[in-house]
């Protein structure tokens, strides 16, 4: 069964990604995804690291356009994996290994036979 | 689910959560697993009218159930995509003689996933098979809003694929714990308010629940605990509620009203908790039952015991229930005036009736009879209970 998993991050935690903390926060990222190779759960090449929320453009019912996300909240969407695993409690289980504060846990729906 | 049949009825509630977590163990997710129960169900209401009950009827059911539900995944998909294996199944497995899975359920049902509001009600429906119809007369809510919130945690069992799984060696403790606070706040449902005989049922549930669930959990004390405080409390239950619909305060209840097979099986459990050593909050609060209890044999019960256990009990729980409830044992020990003034000092109690039951006494106690009547009133008003209301009807006239 397939899971995504999408992280959320406040801005001290994205912030950390350029200065001095970069190392940190990139080792851990990496950490974290080898380990979900290594267990054999990530779907390959899908996910992604998404650039900060300030970068993003949002539109409307397909005409207004505007800058920044779609949500205006505390934490922001900061990217996501599709991982593939027998249980919940086992998404849950890699999901609290990620290191970010806040990670969405949601199944996929089946893709049509 | 159509039900109507009595026999049919009690052989379901002691069978209805094995054949499921049966079903679930196959593979079958709770929703299709329910339904063929269901479709079971109407099977054995024709055929057993007419063909007579079978031997087994729990296996009956069970290999009925699961037929139905083959059918429903081959109609779903095509055939291939089984992962059961059809040839294996014995027909008309005997339910009773496989191995108990329903703690399974238990755990399924308090899954932190889960809608902790819905957790207790998806636990009676899914463990005793009670309907929503059933399950909103417990939580006197409307039926339709209840079946909509089971179904919805149904579906997302179901959907983002939550097993009846062991959980982990780490998380145990932290799991077991939701399902004992689950079945304990069934119980404090069907004992704060005695004189209905709808939440008589909900202390009935609790006391299966508790049964089970200490039973499928031997070594640990603190299930033991809360079975053993389940059955004094409901040991005590026909002394609770004299002629009339009048509730009767534990220091006043006749003791030769309590149900002794009861308070002896609580002993016994009791003991043997303790036993292990390890103390926890259900175990107190049932050793705190037993001392109370104790006034038979001693003619009352005793007080600076009782204190200590309490003493214990909120250090490590410090509800309000347990908070006044030790307050009531101050009163007893140092003096209805020391226990008004600690409960003064209480937060976020305003709305809680008992703890202006208890102030409208202790207020009683000490003489000041404007007090006593502000919070019988309170009380009064607090409560919906009929025995409950007559009783401070019956308080605050006398003043």
């Amino acid at each position: 069964m397939n899971y995504s998993l999408i992280f959320f991050e406040t801005e001290a935690e994205s912030t950390r990604r350029e200065g001095p903390e970069a190392p940190a926060y990139w080792g851990a990222w990496s950490a974290y995804i080898d380990h979900l190779v290594d267990e054999k759960a990530l779907v390959p090449g899908a996910g992604a690291g998404l650039e900060l929320p300030s970068t993003a453009t949002t539109i409307r019912q397909g005409m207004t356009i505007q800058d920044g996300p779609a949500i205006d909240a505390k934490e922001q969407l900061s990217g996501f994996v599709i991982i593939n695993v027998p249980s919940l409690d086992r998404a849950l289980e890699l999901a609290k290994k990620a290191p970010c504060g806040v990670v969405e846990v949601r199944p996929n729906m089946p893709s049509p036979e | 689910m159509q039900r109507g049949n009595l026999e049919l009825e009690r052989i379901l509630r002691g069978s209805y959560g094995k054949i499921l977590s049966h079903l679930m163990a196959k593979g079958f997710d709770v929703m299709t697993a329910e339904d063929s129960i269901a479709a079971a169900v109407e099977t054995a209401l024709k055929s057993w009218e007419s063909s007579g009950m079978p031997q087994s009827p729990d296996g009956w059911l069970f290999t009925v159930a699961y037929r139905k539900a083959v059918d429903a995944r081959r109609h779903a998909r095509r055939s291939e995509a089984l992962d059961i294996d059809l040839e294996t199944e014995a027909d008309f497995e005997e339910v009773g003689a496989m191995k108990d899975e329903r703690l399974r359920l238990f755990f399924l049902c308090t899954h932190p996933a889960i809608d902790a509001e819905i957790q207790t009600p998806l636990m009676l429906q899914l463990v005793l098979g009670l309907t929503a119809a059933q399950i909103s007369e417990l939580y006197l809510i409307p039926e339709s809003q209840l079946a909509q919130r089971l179904v919805r945690a149904k579906r997302k069992i179901r959907d983002a694929k939550i097993l009846p799984e062991y959980p982990s060696e780490e998380a145990l403790p932290e799991r077991v714990g939701a399902i004992l606070l689950a079945i304990y706040g069934l119980y404090t449902r069907g004992w704060e308010q005695p004189g209905n005989s709808e939440r008589l049922n909900a202390a009935v549930e609790a006391m299966e629940l508790g049964a089970m669930v200490a039973g499928a959990l031997p070594e640990d004390p603190e299930a033991a605990g809360l079975f053993a405080l389940i059955l004094f409390s409901e040991a005590r239950r026909p002394a609770r509620v004299a002629q009339g619909d009048v509730f009767v305060a534990l220091d006043e209840q006749d003791s030769s009203l309590w149900n002794q097979e009861k308070l002896r099986v609580a002993e016994r459990v009791l003991f043997e908790a303790s036993r292990v050593g390890r103390p926890g909050r259900f175990q107190l609060e049932a050793a705190i039952q037993s001392a109370h209890v104790s006034r038979i044999s001693r003619g009352f019960p005793d007080w600076g015991e009782i204190l200590r256990l309490y003493d214990r009990l909120v250090s490590l729980a410090p509800t309000k229930a347990n908070l006044i409830g030790r307050s009531v044992v101050v009163a007893k020990v140092h003096g209805a005036g020391r226990a008004i003034g600690e409960l003064l000092t209480l937060d976020g109690v305003a709305d809680y009736q008992p703890y202006h039951a208890v102030l409208c006494h202790l207020f009683e106690e000490v003489g000041d009879s404007l007090q006593a009547r502000v919070h019988a009133e309170r009380a009064f008003e607090l409560s919906d209970d009929p025995a409950v209301r007559a009783y401070f009807t019956s308080r605050f006239t006398r003043y």
